[in-house]
């Protein structure tokens, strides 16, 4: 935990406003598991992941449930979730 | 040393080493895939759960059928759907990649969805056929441990996002770097080449700069740590959808061009044009290739020819705008089995990796059907100097089939060549070219083509 404040404020000193929610989600997180992986994921990476990933899963549930209000509100179908990553884009 | 005797009969496919829970191997012109025993409860996993019948079903996942084979200390052998050529992400234009990304997320997501995740995230287990990206590496699915982060996470920035946020910030030739850097770009560079602004742009700040900037910092310190550090399914999901909207966003689009008249023969007129498709469109039927190679292919109008009688084509092109818009019509209208890939015929691919074995070089991955390289000739041997036979050689370790166009000195294109140099080619004729290339080839027909000065041959190798 210690670990992953003081990154944060080492990275974000630069005033980057937006950023600072993820100061909170990273005071809730905890150190690097242990892996059994063919590929070395790489410490760094995972500790950035363990941070974002937290924001960034509030984010989607968000964006999960306006989809559904939405959806419940114009009558129509659902957005395919699993779409989102298709082939075709937008 | 029963099972590495056995191992070395079965010919093991030499970039099939890094997975400990299978590899591939060649046995009567059959690709086999061994699924070690490490591997098996993943296996059943995968096919029990449906997911894989839904990613085949989709043709999102390469599918296979289960033999009757066996080998020592392995679970199963399956014999995936065999493709004939594999291309690699550097040969790829931007929305290749782009698409290949997009086809990781996807699958990622739905492994997700029945309780699964990739093991990795390497941008060499995406081919293309029929104009769509397509996963190949069955071995890639883990049952998903609740709270396990995505272990291939830094793979996917590295091999994906890296390379195409430099691609569509910096340059497109930043492409190129994938053929140094055969496991991705590694962050700290691509954070270095990005320009600042990048730092704004919230999903390359967290995925790249603040990435790279981790790395660093907890490079060789966190394995000696084994806390219980955590993501959540949901922030799974929310980091899969946060990279799929950092991926979508990326956008190459050429400065100063117009994608709808890039392309023009402004050399040629209507009538020299049509008697040339026609010429083609003869030999083409005269041979019947299996496959066909349209090197210097520009937007794949004369590949198409091939494509269009079902011949596996592949369409290359030095320039990465051509080869996007021949990707890009072919995957939105086409769909013609052709694949546009870039390729530099004076610098084309060669072997790389481990013991120079792991990617092969253009030349190593098979001869082709038949080889077309219209409008080239007087690229290769006047801008680059190579000397006509040399063109020849070469030629013949591709393919057995040779159609090839003479474009002379007096055309006008080769004109533009000679403007800025001296003209230090005194073999560059119809006659030097016809010498040169009969040493290796007999020639089966040539035709002047109307309204120009150049002449198309069919040519056939001699044995």
């Amino acid at each position: 935990m210690i670990i992953t404040v003081k990154y944060y404020f080492c990275c974000m000193s630069k005033n980057i406003e937006f950023i600072k929610p993820l100061l909170f989600i990273a005071s809730i997180l905890c150190l690097v598991p242990k892996v059994s992986a063919y590929l070395d994921p790489g410490s760094g990476s995972y500790i950035i992941q363990m941070v974002i990933a937290g924001f960034l899963g509030g984010l989607y549930a968000v964006k999960l449930y306006w989809y559904r209000i939405v959806g419940f509100f114009k009558r129509s179908p659902r957005v395919d979730e699993n779409n989102s990553a298709g082939q075709k884009d937008e | 040393m029963k099972i590495i005797l056995q191992v070395r009969r079965m010919n093991k496919l030499p970039s099939s080493f890094r997975d400990s829970d299978g590899f591939l191997y060649q046995e009567d012109d059959t690709l086999y895939r061994c699924i070690n025993q490490s591997y098996s409860a993943n296996y059943e996993m995968l096919i029990s759960s449906g997911l894989y019948d839904d990613l085949v079903k989709k043709g999102l996942l390469i599918s296979h059928v289960e033999t009757n084979k066996s080998k020592p200390g392995g679970y199963k052998i399956i014999e995936p759907k065999k493709l004939n050529f594999i291309s690699y992400p550097y040969e790829w234009s931007f929305s290749q990649l782009r698409d290949a990304a997009l086809l990781t997320l996807q699958i990622q997501k739905r492994a997700l969805d029945k309780g699964q995740s990739l093991k990795d995230a390497s941008a060499y287990n995406i081919q293309f056929t029929k104009g769509k990206a397509i996963f190949i590496d069955t071995l890639s699915f883990e049952v998903y441990e609740e709270g396990k982060p995505w272990v291939a996470y830094k793979q996917f920035c590295q091999h994906f996002l890296a390379p195409l946020a430099l691609a569509s910030h910096v340059d497109i030739r930043c492409l190129h770097l994938l053929r140094s850097y055969i496991d991705g770009i590694p962050l700290d560079l691509a954070a270095t080449l990005l320009p600042g602004k990048t730092k704004f742009n919230f999903s390359l700040l967290t995925h790249i700069h603040l990435h790279a900037h981790a790395q660093i910092k907890y490079a060789g310190k966190a394995k000696k740590q084994t806390g219980k550090g955590r993501v959540s399914k949901m922030g799974m999901l929310g980091l899969i959808d946060h990279l799929t909207t950092a991926i979508k966003k990326l956008k190459w689009q050429p400065k100063g061009t117009e994608w709808g008249n890039y392309y023009s023969f402004t050399n040629y007129s209507e009538t020299g044009f049509e008697t040339k498709k026609s010429l083609v469109q003869s030999f083409i039927k005269k041979i019947k290739p299996a496959t066909f190679w349209d090197i210097g292919a520009n937007d794949g109008t004369f590949s198409k020819l091939a494509a269009n009688k079902g011949i596996e084509t592949l369409a290359f092109d030095i320039d990465p705008i051509a080869v996007e818009k021949n990707y890009l019509r072919n995957k939105e209208s086409d769909n013609l089995d052709m694949l546009p890939l870039l390729m530099d015929f004076t610098n084309p691919s060669t072997n790389l990796g481990w013991a120079q074995e792991e990617r092969s070089g253009l030349k190593e991955r098979g001869k082709t059907g038949c080889l077309m390289a219209l409008a080239l000739i007087h690229h290769i041997s006047i801008s680059n100097n190579v000397p006509l036979g040399s063109v020849a050689k070469f030629f013949c370790t591709l393919s057995n089939y040779l159609i090839i166009e003479f474009v002379p000195k007096e055309d006008s294109q080769v004109q533009k060549l000679l403007t800025t140099r001296k003209d230090i080619f005194p073999n560059y004729h119809k006659e030097g070219f016809e010498q040169s290339f009969s040493e290796f080839y007999e020639i089966v027909e040539q035709h002047h083509i109307a309204e120009t000065l150049r002449t198309l041959y069919l040519m056939k190798a001699k044995v």
